[in-house]
């Protein structure tokens, strides 16, 4: 079973213009309006947002255990190397979607007649398995603290042969957690999965999602290995935990939507989806907004206002794809106006361009760019841009025309802030805005 | 009790099916073994189980007592002609059953005789109506009412009767007009443990038959039915004295009610064959012993309402057994509606879960059968003890409770299923 991952670049879930609506006639209700959502491999996708906002909708249809009514929904699958459609499927094709999913219920509902490991067969059995299926799982539950051992390595009594009703709450949900995963499904669909967990158990949860997502440095891990006080709220692994945590976890590239309202999960988000009323209201990649916000408190002209502020001007540009992947032109065109694309050569602005309510300012996301100056009547090359670096702040400042030339030395991908967004702040940055634009004016002058 | 070991395969190979057998094998080839699902979820809770089972033995008990009644109404009336030592039986197309009147032409025997492949041709006498027995003990007290008996006339030395524990001096001793074999299992005294309704019958008690005196010299096993409280076998010589000649003065014995026809081994279809053209259809049928008996009890089934009434247990049986059966497995998917929910969520198909619950149905109905089968059993021994009605369990009567058994709760299991079938998997986020 090799990890069979879509082409790069390509998404493991794709969601196009889903529509829903519950009841008949007159009750007839939308509860999702066209929805978009791309999800990479690997990306641990967090769901946010008010009950009742249609995340869970989303997640039932994704999962195909509901009609999809309108939009298009693929789900990679690993095994054949193509997608399977949601849309218009009938229900043995709905059944093979579902078996590429690992679904975490916030209800367990496992089967009290059954023990846990049953429980977890049930799952293995939809699944050939080259492996000891037996082994495996039992190494699953040991891995979830449900084997011989504790967190802090005493010796417990295995639950593997426990019925639900003899395990607690958080224990019967580490089960189904076990089960979920079992069969090393490319795509989990998940519940509030460590609502009913200690953080500990949630920890382990959390990190074997991550790790089944992305190959993780020992480092990261032994970070997690800690004292229970050092741990405090966030909970700890212990170091027995790692090898089977590794065994576990041996492929990589799994995907997880998460719905969950758990802070602890929330900081390890690849993505964040918050929904709003049946819709996605924002779709940020936690990477990409680190990278934009970086770079506008690079800028004078962001550096003093709120880190909430910079937050908003951050989302106001993004356009929900990691700053490593070149976007595609329908991602570019699903957010016009945030990202303009430049092919080698292209400039970007020029010397001498007036100043007026279109003119922006510009962050580096992709490639190089070449920052000239005609200086006594020769064009000076006077630096490099990189990604992560602004340009084209000076002339909406002091609101000149542009004071330079700014080329593609490579293909570009440049975020786009508008006069307006970047105006709104410029009151509040005004001390630093000053200060800068003094130094400016004695480079000018030098 | 001898069907018990196969009752106890039965439930075997229940089991098997319930723990061994999962649909789709093609996914669990590299599986440990499939998880027994359908088993698990009825051993869950020991005591449910125990009344699952109790519930469906009760429908077994009532299907195979009301049967076995109904085959025992049925099998009192036969009993004579499945003792006849023959393959062959002429009777008078006229004569609907054995009560009714009406023979065959004793030259008709000679006809048969004559046929090629016959080796025998015995004529068989039987009353039904006419013959009275009383018993004429010299105390008064022990003296009884007359009541109406079966009376089996045939010649002593041909052998034509069947009774394993009359022996041949018996037979001799029959010879002697006045004399007559009793049957030990005639209808017992409601009052006097021991005795039939007839008075205490034992070798050489001297009784009254068709007014006439009688002495008993044997006794065998044979039991009553509802027309009459016991049967005596006699001779024909005596058949003729005592209860012929009072109704047909002239020539009491010129038509036989039955004539039994021995033929060579192997050609009884032949000879059948043959004899329906020699004989012609018009004043005789040529029957093989077994179509007699049923022709006898099509005539019961049809012309009384043994058949309806008993027939209607059995139903009635299937019926409570059907609603018990379902009631069982519907509260069972009920309980487990979210984990039913949650397997089609992770990729289960209906037609699993429709296993799943026809297992349980499939494993209810040998539990219930096994601890019904033997109630039943037991049923019937007290039954044929107290009504003196041959209650017996044939393989093939056993394998069709079996199988009603199992048809009762595989259709419940099939009614289940449709609930199954609504679970909708988006139920459990």
């Amino acid at each position: 079973m090799s990890s069979n991952l879509p082409p790069p670049g390509a998404p493991v879930l794709r969601v196009r213009g889903v529509n829903h609506h519950f009841g008949t006639g007159d009750t007839r209700t939308q509860v999702l309006f066209d929805n978009t959502l791309e999800v990479m491999p690997g990306e641990l996708v967090i769901m946010s947002g008010p009950s009742g906002s249609g995340k869970t909708t989303i997640l039932t249809l994704v999962g195909g255990l509901r009609t999809l009514q309108d939009g298009e929904i693929e789900v990679w699958d690993s095994e054949r190397g193509d997608y399977r459609a949601v849309r218009g499927a009938d229900e043995a094709e709905l059944v093979n979607v579902r078996r590429l999913i690992g679904f975490i219920f916030q209800r367990h509902n496992l089967f009290d007649s059954l023990t846990a490991m049953q429980n977890v067969r049930m799952a293995q059995q939809l699944k050939p398995s080259a492996d000891d299926p037996d082994a495996d799982a039992r190494e699953l539950l040991s891995y979830l603290l449900l084997g011989d051992r504790d967190i802090s390595g005493k010796p417990q009594k295995p639950r593997f042969d426990y019925k639900p009703a003899a395990l607690s709450g958080g224990q019967r949900q580490r089960v189904a957690i076990a089960r979920a995963l079992a069969n090393r499904p490319k795509l989990v669909l998940a519940d509030e999965p460590t609502a009913a967990l200690d953080a500990n158990s949630g920890l382990a949860v959390v990190t074997l999602l991550q790790q089944l997502a992305r190959e993780r440095s020992d480092a990261e891990l032994g970070a997690l290995v800690r004292s229970a006080e050092e741990a405090g709220e966030n909970g700890r692994l212990a170091d027995w935990q790692l090898p089977l945590l590794k065994r576990a976890a041996r492929e990589h590239g799994t995907t997880s939507l998460i719905v969950t309202h758990d802070a602890r999960i929330m900081n390890l988000a690849d993505r964040i989806v918050h929904m709003e009323r049946g819709r996605i209201e924002s779709n940020v990649v936690v990477a990409e907004r680190l990278f934009v916000r970086e770079g506008l408190r690079q800028s004078p002209a962001f550096a003093a206002i709120l880190p909430e502020e910079q937050e908003k001007i951050a989302d106001a540009v993004l356009i929900g794809v990691h700053p490593n992947d070149a976007a595609r032109p329908d991602q570019l065109a699903a957010r016009p106006g945030r990202v303009e694309v430049y092919e080698k050569g292209d400039a970007i602005i020029r010397e001498g361009d007036p100043v007026g309510p279109d003119s922006k300012f510009y962050l580096v996301r992709r490639g190089t760019l070449e920052v000239f100056r005609t200086v006594d009547g020769a064009q000076k090359k006077l630096d490099e841009l990189g990604p992560g670096r602004y340009f084209g702040e000076v002339a909406l400042l002091l609101n000149q025309p542009r004071n330079a030339t700014v080329r593609a030395a490579t293909r570009a991908e440049v975020y786009a802030v508008n006069r307006a967004t970047f105006d709104r702040y410029r009151d509040v940055s005004r001390p630093f805005i000053d200060r800068m634009l003094a130094n400016f004016r004695a480079f000018e002058g030098a | 009790m001898s069907l018990y070991p196969p009752a106890r395969r039965a439930l075997r190979r229940a089991r098997e099916i319930g723990v061994a057998v999962a649909p789709a094998p093609r996914y669990c080839a590299a599986m440990p073994k499939p998880v027994p699902l359908a088993w698990c979820n009825l051993a869950h809770d020991r005591v449910r189980f125990a009344l699952f089972a109790a519930g469906v033995g009760f429908a077994v008990v009532l299907m195979g007592v009301q049967y076995g009644i109904m085959n025992a109404m049925l099998d009192s009336n036969t009993v004579v002609i499945e003792r006849l030592d023959c393959d062959l039986v002429l009777v008078n197309p006229n004569r609907a059953s054995l009560l009714m009147r009406g023979g065959v032409s004793q030259r008709r025997a000679e006809q048969a005789r004559a046929a090629p492949g016959v080796k025998a041709a015995v004529p068989v006498y039987l009353e039904y109506q006419a013959a009275g027995l009383r018993h004429t003990a010299r105390d008064s007290r022990d003296r009884t009412q007359t009541r109406r008996i079966r009376v089996v006339g045939v010649d002593p030395e041909s052998g034509i009767l069947k009774l394993p524990d009359v022996r041949a001096e018996a037979w001799a001793r029959l010879r002697t007009p006045g004399t007559a074999l009793y049957d030990r299992r005639s209808r017992p005294h409601p009052d006097r443990p021991g005795e039939t309704v007839f008075g205490k019958l034992e070798p050489g008690a001297r009784t009254e038959l068709a007014g006439r005196d009688i002495t008993l010299v044997a006794g065998f096993d044979l039991g009553f039915d509802f027309g009459t409280d016991g049967t005596l076998v006699v001779s024909d010589r005596t058949f003729e004295k005592w209860v012929r000649e009072p109704l047909y003065p002239l020539n009491p014995l010129a038509e036989a009610d039955l004539i039994a026809l021995r033929v060579a081994p192997g050609s009884a279809r032949e000879v059948q064959a043959d004899l329906r053209e020699r004989l012609g259809t018009a004043d005789v049928l040529v029957l093989t012993r077994d179509e007699l008996v049923s022709r006898e009890k099509r005539f019961w089934w049809t012309n009384t309402p043994i058949g309806f009434a008993f027939g209607a247990g059995v139903v009635l049986g299937f019926v409570v057994g059907m609603v018990i059966c379902y009631q069982i497995l519907a509260s069972d998917v009920a309980d487990h509606l979210p984990e039913y929910a949650t397997l089609k969520a992770v990729g289960y198909t209906n037609r699993y879960l429709s296993w799943v619950v026809l297992q349980e149905a499939l494993i209810l109905a040998a539990a219930g059968f096994v601890p019904g089968i033997l109630f039943t059993l037991g049923t019937y021994a007290a039954l044929g003890a107290l009504t003196g009605l041959p209650m017996v369990l044939t393989p093939a009567r056993f394998a069709l409770v079996l199988a009603l058994t199992f048809v009762m709760c595989a259709a419940s299991g099939l009614l289940a299923v449709r609930k199954v079938k609504k679970v909708d998997p988006a139920d459990v986020f």
